[in-house]
């Protein structure tokens, strides 16, 4: 009997259903993940990873706050914005439902408040129709937040509400930089766009587009603004016209904003390569390698820069751990390295005398080093918010 | 070996996407006809097992009532009428492939879009030697009011999804099975009823899941249904509905009266169906 039972295709419709749903809840996780965004002001250290917004304060070595509005649901990976102890945070969207599959992004205005939880001054809703990956950036009772679906928007700072919105040719994933009225927006569709910040109006977009995608935000001097894209460059740009005056070659793509010292521009592309380039000239003074796959900026503080990477194990290729390097900006010296569990792909941030640096372990979410020795201080483990 | 795979689809659209301009939706478009080329012998093999089955349904089931405590018996009766149950598993075979399919899809197309830094740096590290990602980037991802790597907040999309996948099942169903006429053979024949519930299962289903699936690869499931319908109407021009009459015959020798009720009711039934498929025919006309 059971010989001769024709095949049933019970089966073949179950692992059908299975392989659908799974397809479906899988992906949104896929679509989402991102590394932690981290900031910093004073003496406390704010990151977004995950369910919530953590703000930990280093001196007492003690979570302030932790701001999970939606556990489970809503994910934050954009570096808060902070200004006087004022915290912007944009989120990642949240589906609106199973037959209203729009998503809403929101931005929120937090401060401190007397409990475990921060007091939520606004929330910007609906402020986007795809995720907020661009740190926000304050100035004075504004607040500009670049978001992934090209939109540019200004915010009231006290309140929330919607002053301007202006559109890019695709998304943003590099914070606003600001100088003397007018907002420099990058752009992922390789160009750069200046706005009036007050009412939004355009001052100039890019006349020649660059030859890469640009994920980072512009750093603004004098008179030019820097700019680093896929097309492994550091581009300095006229800040009245938009004109490139001059690009310094790197190797490969640079996902990471260029910093500066001293009149001297350092820029590290994804193969590790640190270059210290002339930001009036864009001459090279002086280029050097750190191990692994650099995907994000450096800081830099009193001479040294602090590069975070990858480091592929020598033993065991599937084994990539992360690395810290400490260089000197007079000639590349490297004056320490430490190793971390997993590669560092968020900027480091300087907090006093630490230099901190996001991690996501099952045990850790942030690692602390001594400036001047690498030793480490402390660490912060992940909250259950953000697992 | 999964990873690989995802690799494969991966550079596939992305040479797509450059060879065809940097429109992505030309670029899935391709990618499904090219899919669809590829598991077409499968489909057709599915489709001609299918008819088969159908036209030696009664029988089958005589024979099955009839040794249903002689394994050995009605093996040797289902050969001789040609049956081989585990043909009716190499008829699910097109399905099974195209998951991994899908699944590969799925990836590809949410690594291409690459909508967050993670994203777009797992897609550096899948790109391989000549393709240009630095040139390609960003990757259109907008087309009227879609955003392809987010699900269509108009629901037109899952919409469509269903529209078109119903359809399809419906052409892909053998002709039989479509007579109104023959409920009570469905209801003897349980592989025709489960064929007819999926007619309505499958677009439900994934005309629900596409709520949540990023718009490009419900566009892919769209398109590779609108093949699925070129071809349902290719099978009904050339492959003509069974007639049953001509088949009963055989299963005589092996039928005891008691069992020929059975073999008669569905015999009468099959009459029907042919007279079901004669009207559907002049009504084509």
């Amino acid at each position: 009997m059971y010989a001769a039972k024709r095949p049933s295709k019970r089966p073949v419709i179950f692992i059908l259903i299975v392989a659908a749903w799974l397809l479906a809840a899988c992906g949104s996780r896929l679509s989402n993940a991102n590394w932690p965004g981290l900031s910093a002001e004073g003496n406390i250290v704010y990151v977004a990873f995950g369910n919530g917004v953590l703000a930990y304060d280093v001196e007492t070595q003690s979570n302030q706050w932790v701001f999970s509005p939606q556990p489970g649901r809503l994910s934050f990976y954009a570096a808060p914005s902070v200004e006087d102890g004022r915290v912007v945070v944009g989120d990642y969207g949240v589906s609106q439902g199973m037959f209203s599959p729009g998503v809403v992004v929101s931005a929120y205005g937090l401060s401190a408040g007397s409990g475990s939880t921060p007091d939520e001054l606004w929330a910007a809703n609906q402020i986007a129709a795809d995720r907020i990956v661009a740190p926000p950036l304050q100035v004075g009772d504004r607040v500009f937040v670049g978001t992934a679906d090209n939109q540019v928007v200004a915010l009231d700072a006290t309140d929330g509400r919607e002053l301007w919105r202006k559109e890019t040719g695709h998304s943003i994933w590099g914070q606003p930089s600001y100088k003397e009225g007018v907002l420099f927006v990058t752009s992922m569709d390789k160009k750069v766009y200046a706005f009036d910040a007050e009412n939004g109006d355009l001052v100039w977009d890019q006349p020649t587009e660059l030859g890469g995608a640009i994920a980072s935000k512009a750093l603004v001097d004098t008179d030019l603004i820097y700019v680093t894209a896929f097309d492994g460059k550091l581009h300095a740009i006229s800040q009245a016209t938009g004109e490139i005056k001059w690009s310094a070659e790197g190797q490969d793509w640079v996902w990471g904003a260029p910093v500066m010292e001293d009149g001297v521009v350092y820029f590290v592309d994804a193969a590790g390569n640190i270059y210290a380039v002339d930001g009036v000239s864009g001459k090279q003074l002086w280029t050097q390698t750190v191990e692994g796959t650099v995907q994000t900026a450096p800081a830099i503080a009193d001479g040294v820069l602090y590069i975070a990477s990858d480091k592929q194990s020598e033993s065991d290729a599937a084994i990539v751990t992360g690395l810290l390097t400490a260089m000197s900006t007079d000639g590349g010296t490297v004056l320490w390295q430490q190793q971390t569990a997993v590669p560092i792909y968020t900027a480091p941030v300087i907090v006093g005398e630490d230099v901190v640096v996001a991690v996501q372990t099952t045990d850790d979410l942030l690692n602390a080093f001594d400036r001047s020795t690498g030793t480490k201080k402390w660490d912060v483990a992940l909250p259950d918010t953000s697992q | 070996m999964w990873d690989a795979f995802i690799t494969i689809m991966v550079n596939a659209l992305l040479l797509l996407y450059d060879i065809l301009g940097n429109n992505f939706i030309l670029a899935i478009t391709v990618f499904t006809i090219l899919i669809r080329a590829i598991t077409l012998p499968l489909n057709l093999r599915q489709q001609r097992s299918s008819m088969k089955m159908q036209e030696i349904q009664p029988q089958i089931q005589a024979i099955q009532k009839k040794y249903k405590d002689n394994p050995q018996k009605m093996q040797e009766e289902f050969q001789k009428i040609g049956y081989n149950p585990a043909d009716s598993l190499m008829g699910c075979l097109p399905l099974l492939i195209q998951m991994p399919i899908l699944f590969g899809l799925y990836q590809a197309i949410i690594s291409v879009l690459g909508s967050t830094p993670q994203a777009v740096f797992d897609l550096s590290q899948r790109a391989l030697l000549g393709v240009d990602l630095t040139a390609l980037l960003p990757i259109q991802n907008k087309f009227l009011w879609l955003n392809m790597a987010q699900p269509d907040p108009l629901l037109v999309l899952p919409l469509l999804v269903f529209g078109t996948m119903f359809l399809q099942q419906k052409l892909l169903t053998p002709q039989t099975q479509n007579n109104k006429d023959n409920k009570k053979g469905q209801q003897d024949n349980p592989a025709a009823a489960m064929t007819q519930s999926m007619t309505y299962t499958m677009p439900i289903m994934f005309g629900f899941v596409s709520l949540q699936f990023p718009a490009g690869l419900s566009i892919y499931f769209i398109l590779s249904n609108v093949i699925g319908i070129a071809q349902g109407f290719y099978m009904r021009r050339t492959m003509p509905p069974p007639e049953p009459k001509k088949i009963a015959p055989k299963v005589e020798p092996v039928v005891e009266p008691e069992s020929k009720k059975a073999t008669s009711s569905n015999g009468r039934s099959s009459g029907k169906k042919k007279s079901g498929s004669k009207k559907r025919r002049s009504a084509k006309r």
